[in-house]
């Protein structure tokens, strides 16, 4: 059972169908599955977004809550896959098998093939970062996949998983500019922020 | 390590500087009541974003009242009263406050024996209201310790131990205990935020721990090898990264009051204050 659909919308009783559409639509990109892509928390915006579907049925259809099948969000891909490698060296079998753990995400064996290898390739680079990336070690994930990059700097599917790890903070930039975030305010924030703070105590200026 | 999560202040609203202004001198006449005076130096803008957050998890009325203190005889201050969040954010200040004077002894800064001992005093109060979070606060600090004290090369193995002592920080509030989802959200929005400011900090210090021979992740991250501009750009992606886990987080809560200004905090205050560190004017150029 849902709450009052206005309310999960954020629309006062009463809204026009282009607010809740615009209120919808909003929601619908807070909640995006692609956003949540790989994040702990996926099934609560899961959640949320059904949520939000179901209310916006019951506005728009009148009272209709039954499943919504124009809209099915299914998760984005990873497109980094076992059988997408370019390489061809005299390691590529091995790879190949790294790879394919990484698949099952049987981390430890991809682990132990990595650690046992002579070679310190661009690809073994790139499977390192993407092995610390599926342990949530991010700053590890981001210098091997760049030190892969630097190394094959044409290399497609290198520039595509990088640029997979650093959505994140894409998204969040562009949000951030939405908000009105502007980059060269700093002179302005410097002066004023001292001066308009009723700082109690602690700070020095 | 602590003040870097701040809002970005021009941004606010009037109303909204003032309920911002109300939760921080709110803060600090509760420091004083609840402890000690001295202590009121250890008060930071991190535990203000922390009452904020967790005071808007409810539906009760800030109760702001404009009084003279201590500090400003003239003019009288907005300051708000009775909210279980604030008091709980003074208790967290105290633990972190003793924390951070263990660390800078740690680091090798001559710590004062008087504000030490009365520190020690208040911590106590404070460890005896929430030991489990205490616990859990000074088991990460520990393992912190230990793995910078060894040189550790893993920037996310260090990152993670003091990402571990913010999620225990916010999540240890007695009413989040039963909120399923907005614990979950803010358990990780803690820990990826403890992930921010322990880089930031690190990008902070750079230049002084290298002259001070100091372990800083970023430099050991990189094998020792010293090239600022590499180092930093690599922390820009990360910090971003972080920056974009918080938002996610936040953006499943369900924000009772005060979402203007916690907006702000999260998408303009803690990207302000990355950028001014990243190009070299953080907290250390302008004085903690």
């Amino acid at each position: 059972m849902v709450n009052d659909p206005y309310e999960v919308l954020g629309v006062k009783h009463g809204a026009s169908d282009a607010e809740i559409k615009d209120a919808y639509r909003k929601l619908v990109k807070k909640y995006h599955p692609d956003k949540y892509q790989g994040n702990p928390l996926a099934d609560l915006a899961e959640e949320k977004l059904q949520e939000v579907n179901e209310a916006y049925d019951i506005l728009t259809k009148g009272g209709s809550a039954g499943p919504n099948p124009g809209q099915s969000y299914g998760g984005a891909s990873a497109s980094y896959g076992a059988s997408s490698s370019a390489y061809s060296g005299p390691d590529a079998a091995t790879y190949n098998n790294i790879r394919m753990a990484l698949d099952r995400n049987d981390l430890y064996n991809a682990e132990q093939m990595l650690i046992n290898m002579q070679a310190r390739d661009a690809e073994w680079y790139f499977l390192s970062g993407v092995l610390s990336y599926k342990k949530g070690f991010m700053a590890d994930g981001i210098a091997n996949v760049k030190q892969a990059l630097d190394m094959d700097p044409g290399n497609g599917e290198y520039q595509s998983i990088y640029q997979q790890m650093n959505s994140s903070g894409s998204v969040f930039r562009n949000y951030s500019n939405q908000q009105g975030y502007d980059p060269n305010a700093q002179a302005a924030a410097d002066m004023l922020a001292c001066s308009m703070l009723p700082l109690c105590c602690c700070s020095p200026c | 390590m602590i003040g870097y999560v701040e809002a970005d202040k021009p941004e606010l609203k009037v109303r909204e500087f003032d309920v911002y202004n109300g939760y921080y001198c709110g803060l600090c006449k509760a420091v004083g009541s609840d402890y000690s005076q001295i202590l009121r130096k250890s008060l930071s803008y991190d535990m203000v974003f922390l009452a904020i957050l967790l005071a808007s998890l409810s539906n009760k009325e800030d109760s702001i009242e404009r009084e003279h203190c201590v500090m400003h005889h003239i003019a009288k201050k907005p300051v708000l009263h009775d909210e279980p969040a604030l008091d709980y954010s003074v208790d967290m200040m105290m633990i972190l406050g003793y924390e951070k004077y263990l660390d800078d002894i740690h680091d090798g800064e001559k710590g004062h024996s008087f504000a030490g001992n009365l520190l020690s005093n208040a911590t106590k109060k404070a460890e005896q209201k929430y030991p489990e979070v205490s616990e859990k606060i000074k088991s990460s600090l520990k393992k912190l310790y230990e793995l910078e004290d060894a040189g550790e090369k893993s920037l996310d193995l260090t990152a993670q131990c003091f990402g571990d002592v913010m999620e225990a920080v916010f999540t240890g509030y007695e009413p989040l205990q039963d909120m399923e989802v907005e614990k979950r959200a803010i358990s990780i929005l803690a820990k990826n935020l403890g992930m921010w400011i322990y880089l930031i900090d690190a990008v902070d210090d750079f230049d002084d721990d290298i002259k001070n021979s100091q372990y800083n992740p970023l430099i050991f991250h990189h094998e020792g090898k010293i090239d600022k501009e590499e180092a930093v750009k690599e922390a820009e992606a990360l910090l971003y990264h972080y920056l974009g886990e918080i938002s996610k987080a936040y953006d499943l809560l369900d924000i009772k009051k005060n979402e203007g200004i916690l907006d702000n905090i999260i998408y303009l205050g803690i990207r302000r204050k990355t950028d001014a560190v990243l190009i070299g004017k953080g907290n250390d150029k302008n004085g903690k």
